[in-house]
């Protein structure tokens, strides 16, 4: 019912960005307020918009959840009144009233009510939960409810799964039909193509749920004419989706961790709890080499995180998604590590991992990277053993040590200290020639077989971003 | 394998379509073995597998090639670089609305003796404004020069660098060779940091291409003479005067005037002494000696203009053109005295005295004289010659016009004590709300205003808050005060805020709603760049940010 009034730091904590956090600190004035008032439940206030009518602003201490009226507050869960509030709350207690108004009444009663009807929920569960792992203690068998209940949840799971398989092979059916089209009219004619061609064989397959064949798919629009061998480089990518579909046509053949690889690259998804009911834990302190950030045009956000554990040297990758008002579910610091328990995705090369359980904060680190390459000869061996064991590895992380950016007119190189070099992604990377200065350093980059997307890059023993896309 | 597999015949098969027929021709790799499996199958699918998996076995197959040069590396930094808290405030200072700022927190972290972090100089160089360039220039280090030689983008960095660092070295091969084989830009650059090392030499490069070099190209190369001008510079810039291009003549006129002890220069004094001819009082009253009474008797003043414009006046780049509300005749007078500083024909006259004996009719050679002084921020004479254009009567339009602009010039070079005795009483009358003449003196302020003018416009400011919607329509003299804010925000000397952000009495609800919410938003900002200023100096010293200010 009851929480702690919020402090500086706490509302700093909860800013999305430094601009919020300037905007807020300009309502840090009795003036800019209506009312304000507080009570060990809430606090509130209205603040004084730039339009005819104030923005009311309210925060429920006990669970910090906040409403605000401002057209921001759709967009951001801690807009610049609510974090005014909190700051003028904690540098000015004296300008808050004690009287609790009738609208502030209402809107605590609607929220303590959707806490008890989802407490009350938690607590069938738990209850049931509870009688059945103590039938089980006792060797007794589970009642008839229980049963029933299993049962019916069982064979809805079943159904769903066999729609959804029935609809990833149609899709994927349809996919091979539109491939082979595409090679009995010839490549060329795909420059003259309208451009929802494409799209319209992605939405086909997002529909068909197979959003991993989607992906490749969409990303194909990009290619006619964008360069003079591009009819090369379309062959090149049509060949490799088409692997993949006849693949699926035959996965009942494949070992399991390599029928694993290839549902995650159809676009089948795991849940986080088969995940980890899949493997072993690993317990380590990760450090967050490498993050690659990238928004769609919808406003999806995509975030791939390489870790490296200090101590197992393992690595692993973590994929998350967020869209709208919420970051990423895990944030981590470039350069820092964190304990954690994590579970690989069933692989043939495992790297993907699911997060088990996260303890303490962050902290800074200073070190070499575990499992760095010396060269790029020995980092190409790796990723042509890791194409070796999992033909979808379209992305691999490369740790170079010892390496020199490059700008040359024709393209940005990485030069390893035996001469030899990676391309590096199209554009510049003026960040990673500013690390690095022309001396060897320790690169952290993605690998797509063609290119190297830089990543991070070392500064005197600790990792410093390199990344030239969205921060 | 087979010696007539045409690795390019898959592709061509794919481009042209399979509806034509024919069987998926070999690829020459692995792919072919695992196809024979899949014979029955369409021939496109069969296309596409063989592209797919030859796609992969290139991939897997990569060998390593060749990189190119290495860049050769950045030298050893010789400054410590700010804490990252720090970078942040300065990436922030970076955004359009912060902008004010930047040339504090750059300067602030100059005298610290640091530099930004290497991670932050992309950005920075990126984002900065011309007007920031210099102040940049300062804090980039050796990384910051590094980046700024393989970025034309950033070129700009090497030529706001300063005289090299004791003990940097030099690549004066490198240099020589960029200035014989560069592109003009490089060439130029190349020549200023020759100059800044050995000047001889560099002239010396300038004059052994001079005669080879394309009529626009010198006079940009001519400007890097600028760099360690010398008297044996001279012959050079001589000949350049009378060179074959305008743009030629001009640069070298305008370097032959900024050299002390220049022929040039002593010319156009003696043309000065010609027009206004001082006469001490002692001299003009035989017998009286001077200073008899116990002070000088006042000097005179004789001007002589020429009949006609002299063919050694124009060869030293007097136009025969008029300016606008000018006298043809006082034209070629006011070119020639812009040129010169005014002790060079006053001598040790009063500048107060010599200033009173110019008639309200002469004040387009006043005009060349304050340019004069503002030009070489003449401490003497710019507090005088200020006086002088702001106490003239008005009626002459022509002279407005022109008041307006050298009033600026001369209160920016001004000394600040000089500055700041004429601007208190102006101040005083402003607190009252009936006078703007203030705001222009307070506004060329570069860096921080005297502590006790900074009370007093905080004590002006808090009042004309006090006044809005006192009257129906907001005066001028409180618009100055609004307008006064930015300035405000950016002078206010911090040593007198005491790191807090001053409080400003509300803003009331009385008056039009358009002024209230004007002024709204300039207080805002104020308080804004006020605490981050306050916080920049805070971070840089390791402290926390300021606490919070309370509530009014």
């Amino acid at each position: 019912m009851t929480g702690p009034v919020p402090t500086v730091q706490e509302a700093e904590a909860l800013a999305a960005d430094a601009g919020v956090l300037k905007r807020a600190r300009g309502l840090v004035r009795r003036d800019k307020w209506a009312r304000l008032g507080e009570d060990p439940r809430v606090i509130w206030g209205s603040a004084r918009g730039s339009g005819k009518s104030n923005y009311d602003v309210r925060l429920r201490l006990e669970d910090r959840a906040p409403h605000c009226t401002c057209p921001a507050a759709r967009r951001t869960r801690y807009c610049k009144h609510l974090l005014g509030l909190m700051l003028l709350r904690a540098a000015s207690p004296r300008d808050f009233d004690a009287v609790v108004p009738p609208d502030i009444e209402a809107w605590l009663a609607t929220k303590e009510e959707a806490a008890a009807r989802r407490r009350a929920r938690e607590e069938v569960a738990a209850a049931k939960a509870e009688a059945k792992a103590e039938r089980e203690a006792a060797g007794l068998p589970p009642t008839a409810e229980e049963l029933a209940d299993e049962a019916k949840r069982e064979e809805a799971r079943l159904k769903r799964r066999a729609q959804a398989e029935a609809r990833v092979t149609a899709g994927v059916r349809a996919l091979d039909l539109w491939l082979r089209d595409i090679v009995r009219d010839g490549i060329a004619r795909l420059e003259t193509r309208a451009d929802g061609f494409f799209q319209a064989q992605a939405r086909a397959l997002v529909d068909a749920q197979a959003p991993g064949l989607a992906g490749r798919v969409g990303a194909l629009a990009a290619i006619p004419g964008s360069r003079p061998d591009w009819p090369e480089v379309m062959l090149d990518r049509l060949g490799r989706i088409a692997v993949l579909a006849d693949a699926y046509g035959r996965e009942a053949t494949l070992p399991p961790p390599l029928r694993a690889d290839l549902r995650r690259a159809i676009g089948w998804k795991m849940r986080r709890e088969e995940v980890l009911a899949a493997g072993p834990r690993i317990t380590d302190r990760w450090l967050l080499v490498g993050r690659f950030r990238d928004e769609d045009d919808d406003g999806l956000r995509r975030e791939r995180a390489w870790l490296v554990g200090t101590t197992t040297k393992r690595r692993a990758l973590v994929q998350q998604y967020s869209r709208g008002p919420m970051g990423f579910e895990h944030r981590f610091v470039l350069g820092e590590t964190f304990e954690a328990d994590v579970v690989h995705h069933p692989s043939a090369s495992p790297m993907r991992v699911a997060i088990a359980a996260r303890r303490g904060d962050s902290k800074p680190w200073t070190g070499d990277v575990a499992g760095a390459c010396h060269d790029v000869e020995a980092f190409l061996d790796d990723q042509a053993a890791t194409l070796a064991k999992v033909p979808w590895a379209w992305v691999v992380p490369c740790i170079l040590s010892g390496a020199v950016p490059c700008p040359t007119p024709d393209g940005w190189w990485l030069r390893d200290r035996k001469g030899r070099g990676l391309p590096l992604a199209e554009g510049t990377h003026w960040t990673l020639a500013a690390l690095s200065g022309g001396r060897p350093t320790t690169v952290v980059g993605e690998w797509d077989g063609r290119r190297l997307t830089p990543l991070a890059a070392d500064l005197d023993g600790r990792l410093v971003s390199a990344f030239e896309g969205v921060a | 394998m087979s010696a007539s597999v045409d690795p390019r015949a898959l592709g061509r098969a794919a481009l042209l379509g399979t509806a034509g027929g024919g069987d998926v021709p070999l690829t020459g790799t692995p792919a072919d073995g695992l196809l024979e499996a899949r014979a029955g199958e369409p021939v496109e699918r069969r296309v596409l597998l063989a592209a797919g998996a030859r796609s992969w076995l290139r991939r897997a197959g990569r060998v390593a090639e060749d990189a190119p040069e290495a860049p050769s590396p950045a030298a050893d930094e010789t400054r410590p670089a700010c804490s990252a808290s720090v970078a942040r405030r300065v990436e922030d200072f970076f955004l359009p609305g912060r902008a004010p700022l930047l040339p504090e927190a750059l300067a602030l972290l100059d005298d610290r003796g640091l530099r930004l972090p290497f991670e932050a100089l992309p950005a920075a160089l990126t984002r900065c404004q011309k007007a920031h360039r210099a102040a940049l220039a300062a804090v980039v280090g050796e990384r910051g020069r590094w980046l700024a030689s393989h970025n034309r983008a950033w070129r700009w960095v090497l030529t706001h660098e300063r005289a090299a660092a004791p003990g940097a070295e030099v690549d004066v091969d490198a240099l020589r060779r960029t200035f014989d084989e560069g592109r003009l830009d490089d060439r130029v650059i190349a020549l200023c940091r020759l100059r800044e090392v050995d000047p001889e030499g560099a002239r010396e490069l300038l004059e052994a291409t001079w005669a080879g070099e394309r009529a626009h190209d010198r006079a940009l190369l001519l400007q890097a003479i600028a760099v360690s001008l010398s008297l044996a510079d001279e012959p050079l810039l001589e000949r350049s005067r009378v060179g074959s291009t305008k743009r030629l003549r001009a640069e070298a006129i305008e370097l032959l005037g900024a050299l002390e002890g220049s022929a040039y220069n002593a010319r156009m004094a003696e043309r000065a002494r010609g027009i206004l001819r001082i006469t001490s009082g002692a001299a003009k009253k035989p017998g009286f000696p001077a200073g008899l009474l116990g002070r000088p008797a006042p000097p005179s003043l004789d001007i002589v203009l020429p009949a006609e414009l002299p063919a050694d006046w124009t060869a030293d780049g007097v136009r025969d053109e008029v300016k606008p509300g000018f006298g043809r005749k006082a034209s070629w007078a006011y070119q020639v005295l812009k040129q010169v500083p005014p002790s060079a024909w006053a001598g040790d006259a009063e500048p107060a005295a010599v200033v009173r004996l110019f008639g309200a009719e002469d004040w387009t050679l006043v005009l060349g004289v304050s340019a004069a002084a503002a030009e070489r921020a003449d401490p003497h004479w710019s507090p005088v010659l200020w006086d002088v254009w702001r106490t003239l009567p008005t009626g002459d339009q022509a002279r407005e016009g022109y008041a307006f602009g050298i009033l600026a010039a001369l209160v920016k070079v001004m000394p600040p004590d000089a500055r700041a005795e004429r601007v208190r009483p102006l101040l005083r009358e402003g607190v009252r709300g009936t006078s703007a003449a203030w705001q222009p003196l307070l506004e060329v302020w570069e860096g921080a205003w005297p502590e006790d003018v900074a009370a007093q416009w905080l004590a002006g400011l808090r009042a004309a808050i006090g006044r809005i919607g006192s009257t129906p329509t907001a005066t001028e003299g409180d618009l100055a005060w609004q307008r006064s804010l930015p300035s405000g925000a950016r002078k206010l000397p911090l040593s007198l805020l005491g790191g807090r952000v001053p409080e400003l009495p509300p803003v009331g609800t009385e008056g039009l709603r358009s002024n209230r919410r004007a002024w709204q938003t300039a207080i805002d900002t104020f308080h804004d760049h006020v605490a981050a200023r306050i916080d920049f100096v805070r971070d840089l010293d390791g402290l926390p940010p300021a606490p919070l200010g309370d509530s009014p």
